[in-house]
């Protein structure tokens, strides 16, 4: 068990930088996703972790050693693949214990090992089995037993569920949120998948592009991303972004506008920000009265409705559809969770309100959050007159 | 043109029809809608030539390796029996003791077959020779081979221009191969000998050297063939993921260690393809040992089964002994290959 | 080169114009040969012509086309049998020519197809063959030509030599063509003058190792040009060895199978003093290497039967009797040892007229001196006018009919049966190895055994 710390670590490829500054530093017994789109540098971030890359700069530590230029085996870690990367040629006992025969343990104690990582797993009675005659469940708990049985201080995965089903995916989610609470290791591990690093991590480390965007807790990331890009990439169905404005009194964009005080946060009249809001933070005008701090009402039209059981993603148009070119309809397109109970058609026109206290402002020209709500107090006074407006535009 | 077997198909379930209740019919059409009958079209014209033109000259060969047959004319087969094998396998201990090296016992004596007019000599000098060119070649060639494709597979640069590089010997025929290695163990101005003379040693004779002879054949072989190994072990170690490597590194596995332990027995299939195939070239060793020698008569040193086969059959007629060696020819390779075959059969993967 | 070039053209042409001119001619009849023999093998039919050996004109009848299978596919063994054809359809126009060279240039491949052929008992009309023993390898496939080709003529005229050659167990079934004599010491006049060395003074084997040992140590040449990564070149030396110091009987008595050991162990030991002189390189390098170096002046003798000399000729400036000579091998004055080519006659013949109509023309000294004069060699004949032969020819066609005795080569297939010739080879192949004498010659008169 150890804290894992990354400073200023690049990793420079001929002519591309894979991972370009990075600072993490995780706790010990953390359990940490690193997540981001493909090719954003979150697997060499952890091949620099494991020694399998060696970093053009910067150093890692794992626990109080620095251990930047040390082989992988010297580093404490154990790893799983995602292509689970168990040997063919062996049976499930001998790939479990190759590390440690490697390692020259007694036979007694291998024997103690194994079977104790293959109990954490649930391999009862496949030690014997061979890798091609197991399913892929299976094979992956070999796998995570083969990294359990070497009692490392850090267990790095590297995206171990994506070749599974999506039913198996979701059950072995639990498994390792399971493992982890039993062993009370340090876990690194990364993937593509949000909802996998929102449900089982203790902090989410979104990269982008070989940078750090942002490591914080799950709920952190999600309801206060630090820029435009983690509000994007955490959340399904992901934020709706409207770009804009600032006015004298607020955001104005050409859908809708939205009031506020832009001296209290700093902002003047003419920068260009982009307004984002999540599905579940927009409501049809009639349930204004449910919502904390309910924005001015906008005019829209329903267009595609998409039920999903437990709710309803109803995507609204806030611009004049004649007019719209593609990019406008992007633009100006609002995706909005209903209740299954809602009586909502398409090709319907709808007023929706936005929950100004779950909007988010973000600077077009860095990317970065400038808030997460608006400030409460600018509300009530101008909701009638921006109605008014909108009444007259149409 | 109707197709005939949709035409006896037809016919078959019509009458099927006619005798039998609709089960019956169910039968006889799944007889006839069997994916193995339906393919016949397919695969019963190979399977039959090569059945009779692979299998059946083996057996043919095997069959005339028990009669008296040589000259004109044709064999006769009314009377089987093994005497050529006495002949070719006489003396078996003292066969040995003859050519096992550093050994100086068992003379052997030549054998007179009824059929003969001159006693003919056994085959152990020779097949000895074989033994160490095919085990010596291949296990060389395999090797370096395989150390190769473990260079070429780390990334090199250039690593196409090496693999052309490394292959382009095979593509010679042997007679320009054979012709260019001569030239190359030249005692006075062949490279080797240059080499040699260069560090400070005396020149060494080799084309001629009872002593070099079979490692000079073996060694020309080696160079012309480990490039083809490479390929086939680069194609074996291309399919293992990368993540085997990194799993066995993060184990705490030597780089020694990893190929030795995680990537050799991957190469199992890898081997055995090129382990057939190398088995068959160093048979064909004969190409290069008459090229070499200007005939089929390299010296006791480098005579191996083949050329004393064609020096039996084509030579002096004798085609009978002439099969009974192709015939322990053919053994022979059986025995190399068939435990590698095995091995890979019981492991499910051919 | 220019010569070559010409000769092939030629014999290309000649085939077309043949063809051309039987395809005319129709069923105008056939020439040469006796139908006695045919038997039932010509299943057309013919028209039974009729007529003397070398004669012209005859009656009506199908013509099969002749199949010769030779291996002479290039240089001046194609040019000879270009010459022989070419001369042959002048004579008899209306037969058809299907001249068919083997790939490779190696016996050992002809040998390859023709026993195939016969094997599937599909004969071709005539090959190209050593005569003597070499002729039991096909012994029962071959027939008597006693009666159509061997008239008087060439009873009367051929040597005594090349007449027991071209026999099969006492009777006539094939033709020589030419004979390539293989008891030669040539050598380059200059190397020799500069070590002092006077060739026609030396008298027996042990001679030439004294004068290899003069050489040696008066000039930079190599005293003696002789390759030995093939058995050839060796074993043809021993056996002129084991002619010059067991003398004819003693040779004769080693093809016989009734070799004395103690002969052929001294002959050995011979060619062993001689291998002190050979090139460093010897195992690396072909007879043509070889031979370059005598032209080259960079070796002084080469030991090889007389088509050495065909290199020479064609080399500007290199001129027999000024830059290169010869003598008769030192001790073996008054042999002239035999290789020679020769046309059988297959049984069941697929052109029974037209072979045996080819295999008279080919006995005749007109033809003998037409292939000769490209080959080389010379006639087997002892009349024929070899005034078209170049000089040298021309002096070992004197040697040949004064000859004393005209005994058969063991390496060139006319002394021993095939498989006794396998078993001398394998003996040599071993010698190249080791060079040891005593081993060798008991496996050399063993192998009759």
């Amino acid at each position: 068990m150890a804290r894992v710390k990354l400073e200023h670590v690049t990793k420079r490829y001929e002519d591309v930088t894979a991972v370009d500054d990075m600072n993490l530093d995780i706790r010990d017994g953390e359990f940490v996703c690193l997540v981001g789109p493909s090719g954003c540098g979150k697997s060499t971030t952890m091949e620099t972790i494991a020694g399998l890359t060696l970093p053009t700069e910067g150093e890692v530590y794992i626990g109080d050693r620095e251990v930047t230029r040390l082989p992988p085996k010297d580093r404490g870690i154990a790893m799983v693949f995602q292509n689970i990367a168990l040997f063919p040629h062996m049976n499930v006992k001998d790939n479990i214990s190759f590390g440690l025969r490697l390692r020259k343990y007694d036979s007694e104690e291998i024997d103690r090992r194994v079977q104790r990582a293959s109990d954490i797993v649930q391999l009862e009675g496949m030690l014997e089995r061979m890798p091609d005659e197991m399913s892929g469940g299976q094979r992956q708990r070999v796998a995570i037993a083969r990294a359990i049985v070497r009692n490392p201080d850090v267990f790095l995965m590297d995206e171990p569920l994506a070749n599974l089903d999506a039913k198996l995916r979701v059950h072995m989610r639990t498994e390792l949120q399971r493992l982890h609470k039993e062993l009370e290791t340090t876990i690194i591990y990364v993937t593509h998948d949000q909802a996998e690093a929102m449900t089982m991590s203790d902090r989410i480390a979104v990269i982008d592009s070989g940078e750090l965007q942002q490591i914080d807790p799950p709920l952190v990331c999600y309801n206060e991303p630090a820029n435009l890009f983690v509000a994007g990439f955490i959340g399904s169905p992901s934020m709706n972004f409207t770009p804009g404005r600032v006015t004298d009194g607020g955001f104005t964009s050409e859908s809708y506008d939205i009031e506020f005080d832009p001296a209290s946060l700093g902002l003047s009249p003419g920068d260009s920000v982009t307004l984002g809001v999540r599905p579940e933070d927009v409501y049809p005008a009639e349930q204004r009265a449910s919502v904390s701090d309910p924005s001015m009402t906008i005019e829209a039209r329903t267009d595609v409705i998409e039920p999903m059981g437990d709710e309803i993603f109803v995507y609204v148009v806030t611009t004049d559809e004649m007019e719209m070119d593609f990019e406008a309809a992007e633009a100006g397109q609002l995706l909005m969770s209903v209740s299954p109970d809602s009586t909502i058609d398409v090709d319907q026109d709808i007023e929706v309100v936005l929950d100004r206290s779950k909007v988010h402002l973000f600077d077009d020209e860095t990317g970065q959050a400038i808030c997460h709500g608006l400030s409460p107090n600018a509300q009530t006074g101008t909701t009638t007159e921006t109605e008014t407006e909108a009444g007259d535009d149409d | 043109m109707r197709n005939p077997i949709a035409l006896l198909r037809r016919r078959w379930s019509d009458s099927d029809d006619v005798r039998t209740d609709g089960g019956t019919v169910d039968s006889g059409q799944s007889f006839w809608n069997r994916d193995s009958v339906r393919s016949a079209p397919f695969w019963l014209p190979p399977f039959l030539l090569v059945g009779l033109f692979v299998y059946g000259a083996i057996l043919w060969n095997i069959v005339l390796s028990l009669t008296d047959f040589q000259g004109l004319g044709s064999p006769d087969y009314s009377n089987l029996d093994f005497e050529n094998y006495l002949a070719a396998l006489a003396d078996p201990i003292d066969g040995l003791l003859s050519v096992l090296p550093f050994v100086n016992g068992g003379a052997v004596e030549a054998r007179s077959p009824s059929w003969a007019q001159l006693s003919v000599e056994p085959i152990w000098n020779s097949a000895w020779n074989t033994v160490v060119l095919m085990v010596g070649f291949t296990v060389v060639c395999l090797a370096l081979g395989l150390a190769l494709a473990i260079l070429v597979d780390h990334k090199i640069r250039y690593e196409n221009t090496f693999r052309t590089i490394y292959l382009l010997p095979m593509s010679l025929s042997f007679v320009v191969t054979a012709k260019f290695w001569l030239y190359m163990y030249n005692v006075e101005t062949g490279l080797i000998n240059v080499v040699i003379t260069s560090l400070g040693f005396g020149a060494v004779e080799i084309v001629q050297n009872p002593d070099l002879k079979l490692p000079a054949v073996a060694f020309a072989l080696v160079w012309q063939f480990s490039g083809y190994a490479m390929i086939v072990y680069l194609a074996g170690l291309r399919a293992i993921p990368t993540s085997h490597f990194e799993a066995a590194r993060i184990d705490g596995a030597s780089t020694l260690r990893m190929y030795r332990r995680v990537v050799l027995p991957q190469l199992r299939t890898a081997t055995v393809s090129a382990l057939v195939v190398l088995t068959v070239f160093a048979l064909k060793a004969f190409d290069f040992l008459f090229s070499m020698y200007s005939g089929y008569q390299p010296g006791p040193s480098a005579d191996i089964l083949a050329t004393r086969m064609v020096r039996e059959a084509y030579a002096n007629q004798n085609w009978a002994y002439g099969s009974t060696i192709a015939v322990v020819l053919f053994v022979m390779a059986l025995f190399i290959v068939t435990p590698y075959i095995y091995s890979q059969y019981q492991r499910g993967e051919l | 080169m220019s010569k070559d070039n010409k000769g092939k053209r030629f014999s290309r042409r000649t085939v077309l114009m043949g063809a051309g001119a039987a395809g005319a001619a129709g069923l105008a009849g056939c020439i040469g040969g006796d139908d006695s023999n045919d038997g039932g093998n010509n299943s057309d039919g013919d028209g039974t012509g009729n007529q003397s050996g070398d004669g012209s004109g005859g009656s009506s009848g199908d013509m099969q086309p002749i199949q010769l299978l030779h291996a002479w596919s290039s240089g001046d063994g194609n040019a000879a049998i270009g010459a022989l054809i070419e001369g042959f359809q002048e004579a008899h126009p209306d037969v058809e020519f299907g001249e068919e060279p083997v790939n490779g240039a190696a016996r050992g491949n002809l040998d390859q197809v023709i026993s195939n052929r016969l094997q599937s008992n599909d004969p071709p009309s005539t090959f190209q063959t050593w005569p003597g023993k070499t002729l039991q390898k096909f012994g029962d496939a071959y027939e008597s030509i006693e009666e159509d080709v061997w008239t008087d003529d060439l009873t009367n005229n051929y040597l005594e030599g090349p007449k027991t050659q071209a026999q099969l167990d006492g009777t006539f079934v094939t033709v020589p063509l030419n004979i390539h004599r293989i008891n030669n010491l040539f050598y380059n006049v200059s190397v020799v003058e500069e070590a002092g060395v006077d060739p026609t003074s030396l008298s027996s084997p042990a001679d030439v190792v004294s004068a290899c040992q003069q050489i040696s140590d008066n000039t930079d040449a190599v005293p003696f040009a002789q390759q030995t990564s093939g058995t050839w070149s060796t074993t043809q030396l021993w056996e002129t060895v084991l002619l010059a110091q067991a003398g004819i009987d003693g040779y004769e008595s080693f093809i016989n199978g009734e070799g004395d050991k103690a002969q052929v162990q001294s002959a050995l030991e011979n060619v062993v003093e001689l291998s002190e002189f050979y090139p460093g390189d010897s195992s690396s390098i072909d007879f043509t290497e070889a031979n370059t170096m005598v032209m080259e002046g960079d070796a002084a003798f080469i030991h090889q039967g007389d088509w050495a000399a065909g290199a020479y000729r064609g080399k500007d400036g290199f001129n027999y009797g000024e830059q290169w000579n010869q003598v008769t091998y030192p001790g073996t004055s008054g042999s002239y040892l035999l290789n020679m080519d020769s046309f059988p006659y297959f049984a069941n013949n697929p052109s029974p007229e037209a072979t045996k109509t080819f295999l008279s023309y080919c006995g005749t000294a007109e033809a003998q001196v037409l292939f000769n004069a490209e080959k080389g060699s010379i006639p087997p004949r002892g009349d024929a006018d070899v005034s078209q032969l170049d000089t040298f020819q021309q002096d070992q066609y004197d040697d040949f009919n004064n000859a004393d005795n005209q005994p058969p080569s063991i390496q060139h297939g006319l002394a021993v049966v095939p498989a006794i010739k396998t078993n001398i080879d394998a003996a040599f192949s071993g010698f190249l190895e080791n060079y040891d004498a005593a081993t060798t010659a008991q496996e050399l008169v063993d192998s009759f055994k």
